[in-house]
């Protein structure tokens, strides 16, 4: 009796699973890994492939390739307001840079920012000699494309091959103060042509840049390149400022940089 | 006398156990016994929130821990879950500290009344402003001006007449009861143009959000939200609490307010 109950339960349990397994729903995998969303379609999505491999190593790319992961955007956190894309969306286009973690210098690479993440990056871009490029506008979100909005400090090469397109976003800094995976993470490097031009806005500094203390003001100093710490939101980015006993010189451009305390 | 003797500390000790034994049964036994309501679940979600509304404005102090589930969406349209902690501290009407902990990010958040510090203790790096003397200006101030959202905003906002965000309500119904760590909570599920939204109260005479879960569907890939609630609703707070004191090695640096443009 007791016997016959139990693989009568069994049974139905088996049934259970099987039926759902065959749901089609189900098989779908709608929360499974999978997601990837018919690749290459616009702007943003189509990077590089995705690799993810798990390890730090990834990004040894020579500063220069994309692995095509990148954050576009993410969910709220609450009811009342947007999530970091909508909101991010107001701060104005721009490129977020990244600066290589992996050691890698050289290569310099600003980051356009991707999809509706991407605007969260700010415009700023300043050439030295202190015109705004792209200073002020918005760049409307949702394209991505923004990679040749003011961003004059990539490297050539970096543009030409489009690797940086949609490789993380200004959002992403809202919820990690590192990359998730080497996927995700692409190995920008801070470098050289960064020195000239200020205002680009990095996620992390170069390995090793070392602080630099002025007036009161952190900064780090590396490569010819003098990098402050802000808060963009909750995020902390870098950006690259004018040299800060410069900011008192005659120096064309150094003006645009105020430096807080 | 001056030394126990074994028996009597061994009788001792496995009358201890005994008792929580028998504490820990009553526990367990109590539990089941207890949740099944007698109270009717209130079935029309705009007024369950109404109810939930006035009791979170009725607290003058609490204390929130919540684990959390957050996703973000890659350039390819691949979800990935992100998991961390939040925590509140809250005094009204002008103290809190928020401390959002994951693997990725450290994030603490302290306002005294007087300044609001933002704080990333991993990175070394805070900020500090002046703010304005309640929570609810200095949550406007740092969202207007700074871009500053914290994680589940709402507990303060619900404290607001419902009717704002019982017009943005598309539709809404009561799914029904349902368990959230041992304790009987009603499950409620809304509908806005740009999201879908879940909401579990307890049940009974501290009708407190347990759980909340938020849908983004102007993404395609509808990353969620997801935040389990664990409840301290008379908690010792001092203004202590609420004082940002850097770490002698942190650093303070600037909060970038919105729109401008320097470079």
């Amino acid at each position: 009796m007791r016997a016959s109950s139990i693989s009568r339960i069994a049974m139905a349990l088996i049934l259970a699973i099987t039926t759902v397994a065959a749901d089609p729903g189900f098989g779908r995998g709608r929360g499974g890994g999978g997601g990837f969303r018919g690749g290459g379609g616009g702007g943003m999505r189509g990077g590089g492939a995705a690799s993810f491999r798990g390890g730090g190593g990834g990004m040894r790319g020579g500063g220069g390739m994309s692995r095509g992961g990148g954050i576009r955007s993410s969910a709220a956190t609450s009811i009342s307001r947007p999530g970091g894309g909508a909101r991010a969306a107001q701060l104005g286009g721009g490129s977020l840079a990244s600066a290589g973690r992996s050691g890698q210098l050289g290569g310099a690479g600003a980051r356009a920012g991707g999809n509706r993440l991407a605007s969260n990056a700010r415009a700023g871009q300043l050439p030295a000699g202190g015109n705004r490029i792209n200073g002020g506008n918005r760049v409307g979100g949702g394209n991505g494309n923004r990679i040749n909005t003011g961003d004059i400090n990539i490297d050539r090469t970096n543009i030409a091959g489009g690797n940086w397109n949609g490789n993380w976003g200004g959002g992403w800094g809202h919820w990690a103060d590192r990359p998730v995976a080497a996927g995700l993470a692409v190995g920008a490097v801070a470098g050289a042509t960064a020195a000239a031009v200020y205002g680009s806005t990095y996620w992390d500094l170069p390995v090793g840049c070392p602080p630099y203390y002025y007036g009161g003001g952190t900064y780090y100093s590396c490569g010819g390149a003098y990098y402050q710490p802000r808060y963009e939101g909750s995020s902390v980015v870098y950006v690259t400022v004018p040299p800060p006993e410069g900011s008192t010189s005659a120096e064309a451009g150094s003006t645009n940089v105020t430096v807080t305390r | 006398m001056k030394r126990i003797s074994p028996a009597i500390a061994m009788s001792f000790a496995v009358g201890l156990l005994l008792g929580t034994t028998i504490l820990a049964d009553a526990a367990i036994n109590q539990l089941p016994v207890q949740a099944p309501s007698t109270v009717a679940p209130e079935q029309d979600p705009v007024k369950a929130l109404t109810r939930m509304s006035s009791y979170l404005r009725g607290l003058q102090s609490f204390e929130i821990k919540g684990d959390t589930t957050l996703d973000v969406v890659t350039t390819k349209g691949q979800r990935l879950q992100l998991g961390g902690n939040v925590e509140y501290k809250v005094r009204r009407p002008n103290g809190f500290r928020i401390a959002v902990t994951s693997d990725f990010m450290n994030r603490q958040f302290y306002f005294d009344g007087k300044q609001f510090t933002i704080s990333a203790p991993q990175l070394g790096f805070y900020a500090t402003e002046s703010a304005p003397p309640t929570i609810r200006e200095m949550l406007d101030k740092v969202w207007n001006k700074y871009g500053i959202s914290l994680p589940l905003v709402d507990l303060f906002r619900w404290s607001d007449p419902m009717e704002s965000r019982a017009e943005k309500l598309i539709s809404s119904f009561y799914v029904g009861p349902a368990t959230i760590d041992g304790v009987t909570t009603d499950h409620y599920a809304f509908r806005e143009k740009d999201r879908d939204w879940e909401i579990w109260i307890e049940r009974g005479d501290r009708p407190v959000p347990r759980k909340l879960a938020i849908v983004n569907l102007s993404d395609p890939a509808r990353p969620s939200y997801v935040a389990r609630l664990s409840w301290n609703v008379a908690p010792t707070l001092t203004a202590d609490n609420f004082k940002f004191k850097p770490s002698p090695d942190s650093k303070a640096i600037p909060l970038e307010p919105l729109g401008t443009e320097q470079g």
